[in-house]
């Protein structure tokens, strides 16, 4: 049976029977692993050299106002950014651990998950997961609730407070058009001198990243963040200095967001729709027996006064 | 009768496990016969009788029997992936001998396939990414990878302009990387040896004096250890084993005492016999010609200087005291007495006017 968990969730709303919302929710869990051939990137953080191209290039492809400071000023990177409205992605700079080695640039943008967080907080699927892998956002639907901003383990997605009318949420779209029209690299990864951001096949991403690390034991972390990071994400980094210390929340877990709230609403549409009639089952059949009782006690009464 | 044959057998088969053997190892001097290392044999690079990918035991590069310096360029213009900036000029020679401080040339022609000579860049990376197989980084990703990483570590910059040449703007590439401030003296201290605490070293004697070249110490460096815009430099973080067999690559001979002392000491000069102009340059074997311990040579110029007579010396140029005719015509043991040049000559071994140099001169 191929049902997503996007069309399942949606089922799930619109879904009367409990019977059948049962079943399905067993099959969605056993079968849905993502989509085959998604698309992803990896950042290789021991190549990038913090040249903000990136930056500059996203906001070309994106209609966004250019980076501010321009890349030529260093000073960009005396404090640690986040994306915001008017930036999809942001480079910081941490210092290296061992001093005679230079600093590490770490490249931030939407981590475009397996199971995204913000797409099971939208009331509105405003957001969906693509089969090319890029978590994408349909401003027409959003209510502008901001659930999305909350449920993002990474801080991602940001909101145009500044627009009086039709304000939107703003993230990293992995350049989904771009890569499914018109069969070009997102931005960021065109323009990257050194490609230290690699576009392809999640899969092969894995592989590659893999490759690197046994080649080089030395130079990398044996580790791949975004490989099974809440449930896996399309973006995927390798480093040679710990996570921990270039700004990566390591204490995430393995769980995709959405399972910690499945259990809770998938029972919301059993409660909705079995609650009332069994309430109000409960509530004729105390309304019937007090009437009864009333019927025989009045009966009695009478048969007392009679008496 | 059955003994000789015995005797024969044993020797027959002595011969064949003999030239089994030899036919055995020779196949690690087998010779190349096509590809760029046409020519050369297999232990001409290897050291090992069989090398491997994970130890290929290569000597270090370059390896001159190779004859690397006829078959790799000495400049690649780099045009193929010419748009905004004009081609870039890669000095592929002053590269090669640059790789002999760090490991190898496999630091740029990585993955080499055995039996293949060291391929050229875009015989594996493609201009065009390849979204489908994206396990090799492009052609410019290729070279952005291999030239930042070292040119980055000393200038500490990124800008385009350190490399490329902008099109249509003049302005000169910066890439140039600054010069080696090499110390004069260094002063280690040795305070777990009780008999002496202080080793004193002389960087500039050894470049300058004894002609060591770098490589001799320096190898498997990173490039910002000696050129580096910032500050501080000559990071060298070696533990006392490495360099005990740094310095015992000369100086195995010597006693613990001869290098760690309790005092510093001075740097040796030449002093007892002051080098000039034509000698400064000369390595010190040269002179001394006896290996081991260096002698004290005898100051007379024939010593080395054997074939110089009346007609080929240039008294003028290489004493600095010209000779005028009349002195020019005379034997040189008129003045240098028993041909014995160490001794400067006198006027009046000739003269008996009580004329003395350098009030009067032998000539203009």
């Amino acid at each position: 049976m191929s049902i997503t968990r996007r069309q399942f969730l949606g089922m799930t709303g619109a879904a009367g029977a409990a019977g059948l919302v049962g079943s399905s929710v067993a099959q969605a869990q056993e079968h849905f692993t993502g989509w085959p051939d998604r698309y992803g990137v990896l950042t290789d953080l021991t190549l990038c050299i913090g040249c903000r191209k990136c930056e500059e290039a996203c906001a070309r492809v994106n209609d966004l106002p250019p980076p501010e400071p321009s890349p030529e000023d260093k000073s960009v990177f005396d404090e640690i950014r986040r994306t915001d409205a008017q930036s999809y992605t942001v480079v910081n700079r941490f210092p290296n651990p061992d001093p005679d080695k230079p600093p590490v640039y770490v490249k931030k943008q939407c981590m475009h998950c397996n199971e995204p967080a913000c797409a099971s907080a939208c009331l509105v699927s405003a957001f969906s997961k693509t089969p090319e892998g890029a978590v994408t956002y349909n401003a027409s639907v959003c209510i502008g609730c901001r659930y999305c901003l909350m449920a993002c383990p990474f801080y991602i997605p940001a909101y145009e407070y500044d627009k009086a009318l039709k304000p939107r949420v703003m993230k990293c779209t992995m350049c989904h058009d771009r890569v499914k029209e018109e069969g070009k690299l997102p931005g960021c990864v065109e323009v990257c001198p050194v490609q230290a951001l690699t576009f392809g096949k999640r899969s092969d991403l894995i592989r590659l990243a893999r490759e690197r690390i046994i080649r080089n034991p030395d130079k990398y972390i044996d580790h791949i963040y975004g490989e099974h990071e809440v449930g896996g994400t399309s973006w995927m980094y390798i480093t040679g200095v710990p996570f921990e210390q270039l700004g990566f929340n390591m204490d995430l877990g393995i769980t995709p967001y959405p399972e910690f709230t499945r259990g809770f609403l998938s029972s919301v549409p059993l409660v909705l729709t079995l609650w009332p009639v069994f309430f109000t089952g409960v509530y004729l059949f105390s309304r019937r027996r007090n009437e009864i009782a009333k019927e025989e006690g009045d009966s009695s009464h009478e048969e007392e006064a009679k008496s | 009768m059955s003994k000789k044959i015995l005797l024969v057998t044993v020797l027959l088969s002595a011969i064949i496990l003999f030239v089994g053997a030899t036919a055995h190892s020779a196949p690690e001097n087998k010779t190349i016969t096509s590809g760029p290392f046409s020519g050369i044999t297999c232990n001409d690079c290897h050291t090992c009788e069989t090398p491997t990918i994970t130890d290929p035991c290569l000597q270090a590069c370059p390896r001159p029997r190779i004859g690397y310096e006829k078959v790799a360029p000495d400049t690649i213009i780099i045009d193929l992936l010419e748009n905004l900036y004009v081609p870039v000029s890669f000095s592929h020679k002053m590269h090669m001998h640059m790789g002999e401080t760090d490991k190898d040339c496999g630091t740029c022609h990585h993955h080499t396939p055995p039996g293949h000579g060291y391929p050229v860049c875009q015989e594996c990376h493609t201009i065009e990414p390849s979204v489908e197989s994206p396990i090799q980084p492009t052609l410019k990703g290729a070279y952005h990878q291999n030239c930042m990483a070292c040119h980055m570590e000393w200038s500490h910059d990124k800008k385009c302009v350190v490399c490329h040449a902008k099109k249509g703007e003049e302005v000169a590439v910066e890439h140039h990387y600054p010069g080696v401030e090499e110390p004069m003296k260094m002063v280690w201290p040795s305070e777990e040896f009780d008999k002496g605490t202080k080793v004193t070293f002389f960087h500039q004697n050894h470049v300058e004096l004894y002609g060591l070249a770098c490589t001799k110490c320096h190898q498997g460096e990173s490039c910002r250890n000696c050129h580096d815009k910032g500050e501080p430099r000559f990071k060298f973080h070696r533990d006392a084993d490495a360099f005990h067999d740094m310095c015992n690559q000369c100086h195995g001979k010597r006693s613990c005492e001869w290098c760690h002392r309790t005092e510093e000491i001075a740097a040796f000069t030449h002093a007892t016999w002051p080098l000039n102009c034509y000698h400064k340059p000369l390595s010190c074997a040269k002179c001394h010609k006896t290996k081991g311990k260096f002698k004290g040579l005898s100051r007379n110029c024939n010593t080395c200087h054997s074939d110089w007579s009346t007609a080929n010396f240039n008294h003028a140029k290489i004493t600095g005291v010209g000779l005028d005719e009349i002195h020019l015509e005379m034997d040189c043991g008129d003045c240098h007495m028993d041909r014995n040049f160490a001794r400067k000559p006198t006027c009046d071994a000739c003269h008996d006017d009580s004329r003395a140099y350098p009030a009067s001169k032998p000539g203009p």
